[in-house]
């Protein structure tokens, strides 16, 4: 399984920027001149409203300048970056679900599985797309069948295409874990997959 | 993630990371990556950012440093459709790390300044309606033969 991906931006000049950045904006505009494309399509893929996207998008720059000056990176910048706007897009989901006031953190209001509903619709546009993508019929049906954790790890992979350490990051997972993850998610895939095709004979 | 999946084996080879993916599944892996691929493809255009967000967001982030008020407005001028681009302000001094592109912008930015000031468009106005009421009163009277 080819999980290593080739780093568009080198981790030693990345990190020299991130060091340099805390108190040279030039710094800070040359990594954001090279995550806001990877950024912003990965929360465009998932929030189909061009505005909100980039509401999105600007929360998440704006958090990671934050800790960037502060010096409270943990990780490096592109992981913290996609954690962030993962997480920008459940809350959203969350905020279209309920009136949550502005200030208040939408999950501390979290109630049973609502967690695991708004990180549900948080991805149902990217598995809409990814779905319409797929040339069979079962394996796009077989798709809608497995569980909600098994789909996000397989857009990560597939769809969104992130590096391992970024994917991680957006999973909330170390390495061993997430590569845990994808092979059951395949797994289960492949289930429904056997399934939808005896259905379909 | 459910906590018992760290340090779970595997069920293919490998320690668990960067493991090389069990035979089986790796037609499916081929086949998922080539629909990614695909859907990617297929979205581009609306999971770019525009060039109007792009430069408005860096410059806002950018202006923090300075402590400066979001340096937004000079750069939103670049792209804003003419007819809703504001009047510069006079004052308006290009920050050091901006000094290019305000260069290139502000020629464009004057441009789309109105040519008239309000008062002279009053005033012209008012000499329009004025030439009107002396013809119509010189019709009236006759000074101008019909």
């Amino acid at each position: 399984m080819a999980l290593v991906t080739v780093r568009r931006l080198d981790a030693t000049r990345e990190q020299a920027l991130v060091a340099g950045a805390r108190t040279d904006p030039l710094a800070f505009g040359k990594l954001y001149d090279e995550y806001l494309p990877r950024i912003y399509g990965f929360i465009a893929r998932r929030v189909e409203d061009r505005a909100i996207a980039e509401e999105l998008t600007a929360a998440t720059f704006t958090r990671a300048l934050g800790a960037v000056r502060d010096d409270d990176l943990p990780g490096s910048l592109g992981g913290f970056l996609y954690r962030v706007a993962a997480t920008a897009v459940v809350d959203h989901a969350r905020r279209s679900r309920r009136s949550i006031p502005p200030g208040v953190r939408a999950s501390d209001l979290d109630q049973g599985d609502d967690r695991r509903v708004a990180e549900a619709i948080g991805s149902e546009a990217a598995t809409r797309a990814f779905a319409a993508a797929v040339d069979r019929d079962v394996l796009r049906r077989a798709l809608q069948t497995i569980p909600e954790g098994s789909r996000r790890v397989l857009l990560i992979r597939y769809f969104d295409a992130l590096e391992v350490d970024e994917a991680c990051a957006a999973l909330g997972a170390d390495r061993r874990a997430f590569t845990i993850r994808l092979h059951r998610a395949l797994r289960s895939l492949r289930g429904a997959l056997e399934q939808e095709t005896s259905n379909a004979a | 993630m459910r906590p018992e999946d760290v340090g779970a084996p595997l069920d293919g080879p490998g320690d668990g990371v960067d493991a090389p993916l069990a035979a089986d599944l790796r037609p499916l892996d081929l086949e998922l990556e080539q629909s990614g691929a695909r859907a990617r493809r297929m979205l581009h255009g609306r999971t770019q950012p525009t060039n109007y967000f792009a430069m408005d967001l860096r410059a806002r982030l950018l202006g923090t440093y300075s402590g400066d008020e979001p340096a937004g407005s000079a750069t939103l001028d670049v792209t804003a459709p003419r007819g809703r681009a504001p009047a510069p302000k006079a004052s308006a001094q290009p920050r050091r790390s901006e000094t290019a592109t305000l260069t290139q912008v502000m020629p464009r930015v004057a441009m789309a300044a109105p040519s008239l000031s309000v008062s002279a468009r009053w005033g012209l106005l008012a000499a329009a309606v004025a030439t009107g009421l002396v013809i119509v009163g010189a019709l009236g009277t006759g000074a101008i033969p019909r």
